[in-house]
């Protein structure tokens, strides 16, 4: 099998998934379901693509970059919510930026993943999926 | 289009859509739960009334006195300048410098801060003149041209061409002038250090515009800015223009060599204006011999430098006292010992904390000063010194380390305040009544050759024992202000009180039932006095006391000491007529309960003691559960038959009740079970929705008949940020109301917030002019379709640094009862309420949000709870907004004590009551701990609370215990029957009659996102469809 572009997008993107688990910790008002999300990105994508690695054929492989995307879109669609206040007071100037800091870095690689997933969705992992 | 079946084009565009459509429903649920903030900005209404018909003649019960809206702008106007005529102090007036004489004077002002004074809040009541409706706000330069007073347009024009590099800072992303605290909503690990006077040093004023200041009286303008979510702190010592101040309180560097310029380049006349509401350190201005006169004028708003100017040129004599004392240092007072930055050795950045960041726990205030607030202290101090008690004469606690002595420490009294003219006042006659009303008859002569108004400002000391009960050594008690008097005329006044009001808080005494704690008036000698302030007062108290003036210290040259002036009326002892349902209920604040010994307390039995500041304070075992946020439990129980939308034919005009000609004559009574039959028509839901969303727009409540109720900050009018003017609250539907305002209307972007700061306001002593204040709020109300006023701050300025000054009325908790009591009628009488905040003992603004406050509990009930007292027990109906403060370690509006003993039970409050905002990860004030102590509704939004510890009330997670918790169900009624008793007596029913409805429509926004969740949702399936048709396609 011969990978794609996609391939090494969706890598890079469960990479990013995995940097924000950890970005996350910095956020100061979190989901419950952020990390679990992310955790599901992270642990499929590897899963996935450790198997087309090692030339396994995935069943769906190609869908794994759709996966990704919707998996790392809700995981910064639900960490908005516990932050628009303070994100909003931060750029009214009432709240120190430093507060909506790590959550801005946070839904910026998170963004960054989703979008390396979507482009990676039109290219899939594989030239031919089985 | 079959060639567009491709797997990848396919997968690629599904997780475009997909993903996007997760996007919009996250913020289509953010947008819903901040409907009611997205409503008020974009003025939309999801909630319309119908009426069909109506048995009702005339459904405007509160109407206007004003034809129109500009009538109504014109006399906020004229209103706002007679306060700061009234408000102003003068504190000196060597030589008779003042008033000038325009005819023969040019005035120079001097002080950048001048081309932009400061006039009232950075944050929270900012008096920022509307750009887009022509409003205008008066300065001092434009004030003096009005009266006709000529001045040096040289020095506008300099201050003009630096100002931008001096004086502007940002807020809300917008440049603004004249500003420089900094501003914080978060918590502040460490004392801010900036803070910009904002002024030029000498050697920037070239030699040309100095001489157009030669033969000139000069006219320096001092400032400092006041702000919410801000402090003073002694780490601020210099700004970043190189200006360097001893504390940000005392004068600057700049400002004394400006002060110097003009001294030299002036006609030999230097007036200081304070344009302040920080109690600044000016000793060395009433000192120096080459300063003429001090004008205090505080913040006055938008229009009250009209008001200045007319005192200036002595078109009215001045009237104001002072509302704090202005001490020598700002430092110097016990309540400063341990006010600023601290936080629990086991905070939560500490190694194996017991409490995370999220608690917001980390901060504490110890209030160790006791009783002993501003003058109390002061003043207390000074007659044990003369008595020779209690140590007062000792090094601790003086400013330059050697024996205390008053005139080293004071400068301006409390209460202090000059004239044109002259005044004597006789104090004729003094009834007490125990139980009842009580009252002091003053007869005031105006003595000098000015018409002027003068203050009667009455003040008791009660007997105290050493070792007793502590007591200060004098405190105001009631006053009252004369019409103008001419030249030898005399008036007399009634002066009318309440001895409650001087009975002291008896934290030990066990009472026949078995309960602790009461208010008791010992037995002896209670000395009624009148005078020019405190320390006049406890003068002439001493000097009856005593026999003689001998030891006797006066700091100011017109402080008389008059004996005849002290009436002693002997009372016995009564601990049972003011303690009906009253028991101790703040124990839980003492520090020293928890960790004995932690801090000495200020007492006048050893003025020694209470100047070593806390040591380190480490939250023990007790403290985290409340620490931690778990004061209350959902716990099943059947303790009350709860019944929710019950269809019991009742709606909220229902409960109004009228006569036969269909005039509104009242509302049922209170206590009348019709009100919990209306309550149990409120679905379970509609009131989670109501009580959860408490922002400044209460949700309609359909099954009662009640569309939106409309609420607004304050406490300077309502405030611009929010309404943005009259026509705010307006939709065309409303046209038909007498005082509809449009979005044409020439005031439709008025800003509000236009009255001078509380201090301003207080400093008047004038009862009468504040109930007018409060009328032309409601008149406000009337005209913007908004039924509630967010204040007056009824706080005290315990400590000087707290930056919010502006926002509460004075250091005494009497002068702020009654100041916030007649607004509060005011207000009322037009059928708009006000909301007193915060309750309670809200004294510092820096991490402020779940800062532990300590105190003793005989310390709140004598000033901080003393001051809301007259307005919650008062006729009007009205709010109480809790504060962000702990009560000791549990969150006020979650504290029992406070919420429902002291204000439900002690004091019989019917109004409602709800938090601060709290916003997103605000988990100490939550709705369980809030609901359940009587905090009634959470001034937020659901969504704030749903990823909080304790979840959203309506969260599926909580049903099934609240479902079982009737007690707390109970609790959820009881806050809507105070929120439906209040609103029902409320020009918010104004339009509404029985037979109106309420209806929940779409607005455009809400269907605006409606349809692009429905657009995404089909272009999803769509994209997914095409993704299985191309595998199979490809497939095959």
């Amino acid at each position: 099998m011969k990978k794609t572009a996609g391939f090494y997008l969706s890598a890079l993107s469960a990479v990013l998934a995995l940097v924000c688990i950890f970005l996350y910790g910095s956020v100061l008002f979190t989901s419950a379901y952020v990390r679990p999300l992310l955790i599901a990105d992270v642990v499929v994508s590897a899963l996935v693509l450790a198997l087309v690695g090692m030339n396994k054929t995935v069943p769906f492989g190609n869908v794994l970059p759709l996966v990704g995307a919707v998996l790392c879109m809700g995981a910064v669609a639900l960490s908005i919510a516990p932050m628009v206040n303070t994100v909003v007071f931060a750029f009214m100037g009432m709240n120190p930026m430093s507060n909506a800091q790590g959550f801005l870095t946070f839904a910026g690689v998170g963004l960054s993943a989703w979008l390396l997933a979507v482009i990676a969705s039109f290219a899939g992992i594989v030239k031919k999926a089985a | 289009m079959n060639g567009l079946l491709k797997p990848g084009l396919m997968r690629g565009l599904s997780a475009i859509f997909s993903t996007l459509l997760i996007l919009a429903l996250s913020l289509t649920s953010v947008a819903n739960a901040n409907s009611s903030v997205i409503n008020r900005q974009l003025g939309t209404t999801a909630y319309i009334t119908k009426t069909k018909g109506s048995s009702v003649s005339d459904t405007t019960y509160f109407k206007s006195e004003f034809s129109s809206v500009e009538e109504l702008a014109n006399a906020k106007h004229a209103l706002a300048a007679e306060i700061a005529a009234e408000g102003s102090v003068l504190l000196k007036n060597a030589n008779s410098a003042l008033p000038l004489n325009k005819d023969t004077e040019t005035v120079t002002v001097w002080g950048l801060n001048s081309l932009v004074p400061t006039l009232g809040g950075l944050m929270g009541s900012p008096a920022f003149p509307s750009e887009a409706g022509g409003q205008k706000a008066t300065g001092i330069l434009d004030a003096l041209g009005m009266k006709g007073v000529q001045f040096n347009g040289a020095f506008a024009g300099f201050y003009g061409e630096n100002f931008d590099s001096v004086r502007k800072s940002s807020l809300f992303g917008a440049e603004i002038p004249g500003h420089s605290h900094t501003v914080s909503f978060d918590t502040i690990p460490e004392p801010a250090s900036s803070y910009q006077i904002g002024e030029l040093p000498a050697s920037a004023y070239p030699a040309d515009l100095l001489a157009s200041a030669d033969n000139t009286t000069a006219l320096v303008l001092l400032t400092r800015d006041s702000s919410e979510a801000a402090d003073f702190t002694t780490a601020m010592t210099s700004d970043p223009l190189g200006n360097t101040f001893e504390t940000p309180l005392s004068l600057s560097a700049y400002e004394r060599e400006i002060i110097d310029l003009a001294k030299q380049h002036s006609n030999g006349k230097v007036v200081v204006l304070i344009n302040s509401v920080a109690v600044m350190e000016i000793e060395e201005l009433k000192q120096d011999p080459d300063i003429d006169a001090i004008l205090w004028v505080g913040l006055p708003g938008m229009y009250g430098f009209e008001g200045v100017a007319d005192v200036l040129i002595g078109a009215q004599s001045p009237s104001g006292h002072l509302v704090d004392t202005y001490a020598v240092s700002s430092l110097s007072a016990p309540a400063m010992v341990n006010f600023g930055i601290h936080s629990y050795d086991n905070y939560s950045g500490a190694e194996g904390s017991p409490l995370t960041k999220g608690n917001l726990a980390d901060y504490y205030l110890i209030e160790s000063e006791g009783i002993y607030i501003g003058y109390k202290y002061y003043e207390t101090r000074y007659e044990d010194s003369v008595l020779g008690r209690g140590k007062a004469d000792a090094a601790e606690g003086s400013l330059d380390g050697s024996a205390w002595n008053y005139a080293k420490e004071v400068s301006y009294p409390f209460g202090y305040g000059m004239s044109y003219t002259s005044f004597s006042q006789e104090l004729k006659e003094v009834k007490v009544d125990i139980g009842g009303e009580s009252y002091a008859v003053v007869k005031v002569t105006n003595t000098g050759d000015v018409a002027g108004k003068d203050v009667v400002q009455l003040y008791v000391q009660s007997p105290y024992t050493e070792g007793g009960l502590e007591k200060a050594a004098i405190q105001l008690l009631s006053f009252g202000k004369t019409e103008v008097l001419k030249p030898g005329e005399s008036a007399e006044l009634t002066i009318t009180f309440e001895p409650q009001y001087f009975a002291s808080y008896d934290e030990k005494l066990v009472k026949e039932d078995g309960t602790t704690g009461a208010w008791v008036l010992d037995e002896g000698d209670y000395y009624f006095t009148v005078g020019n302030g405190a320390h006049e007062a406890v003068n002439n108290v001493l000097a009856k006391k005593l026999g003689g003036t001998d030891k006797l210290i006066t700091i100011n040259e017109n402080e008389t000491i008059n004996a005849d002036n002290a009436i002693a009326v002997t009372l016995k002892r009564d601990e049972t007529t003011y303690s009906a349902n009253v028991q101790n209920a703040l124990q839980d604040a003492d520090i020293n309960r928890y960790i004995p010994g932690t801090v000495e307390y200020t007492t006048r039995s050893d003025w020694t003691k209470g100047w070593t500041p806390a040591a380190g304070v480490t939250a023990t075992e007790e403290m985290l559960p409340t620490l931690q946020n778990h004061g209350h439990e959902l716990t099943p129980n059947s303790d009350y038959e709860i019944v929710w939308g019950a269809r019991n034919g009742l709606s909220l005009a229902s409960m109004m009740e009228f006569d036969e000609s269909g005039k509104l004559v009242g509302v049922t009574d209170f206590d009348d079970p019709k009100w919990d039959s209306l309550v149990q028509q409120i679905t379970l839901p509609e009131a989670i929705n109501f009580l959860e969303n408490c922002t400044d727009e209460f949700d309609a409540i359909g099954s009662v008949g009640i569309g939106n109720v409309y609420t607004n900050d304050g406490p300077l009018g309502f405030v611009n940020d929010q309404v943005s003017g009259y026509a705010a609250k307006w939709d065309a539907s409303n046209s038909d109301e007498p005082t509809y305002v449009g979005p044409n209307d020439p005031y439709a972007v008025w800003t509000l917030a236009e009255m001078p700061t509380e201090p301003v306001v207080a400093s008047t002593f004038n009862p009468e002019l504040v109930r007018r204040e409060g009328e032309l709020f409601g008149e406000d109300g009337l005209w913007t379709n908004i039924s509630g006023l967010l204040g007056p701050g009824v706080n005290l300025h315990t400590a000087v640094y707290c930056g919010r000054a502006h926002e509460y009325y004075s250091e005494d908790a009497m002068l702020t009862n009654r100041m916030a009591a007649e607004l509060a009628d005011g207000t009322w009488s037009k059928g708009t309420w006000c909301v007193m905040k915060h309750f309670a003992m809200n004294d510092m603004e820096y991490n402020r949000t779940g800062l532990s406050t300590f105190f003793t509990e005989q310390a709140a009930r004598e000033n901080g709870l003393r001051a809301f007292e007259g307005a919650v027990k008062g006729d009007s109906l009205l709010g109480v907004m809790s504060a962000y403060n702990r009560v000791g370690t549990t969150f006020a509006g979650g504290h029992d004590g406070l919420m429902t003993q002291i204000l439900r039970t002690e004091w019989g409050f019917r109004g409602w009551v709800e938090t601060d905002y709290a916003a997103a990860g605000f988990d100490y004030m939550n709705w369980l701990d809030n609901i359940y102590a009587g905090g009634g509704g959470c001034l937020c939004t659901s969504a704030n609370f749903s990823t909080s510890e304790h979840g959203s009330m309506g969260d599926a997670r909580n049903q099934d215990s609240l479902n079982a918790d009737t007690a707390f169900q109970h609790e959820m009624q009881e806050a809507l029957k105070h929120f439906l008793y209040v609103f029902a007596s409320s020009n918010a029913m104004n339009g509404i009659s029985p037979d109106t409805t309420v209806e929940r429509v779409a607005t455009w926004w809400e269907k605006t996102i409606m349809g692009a969740d429905v657009a995404l949702g089909i272009l999803t399936i769509l994209s997914l469809t095409g993704l299985v048709l191309a595998a199979r396609k490809e497939k095959n």
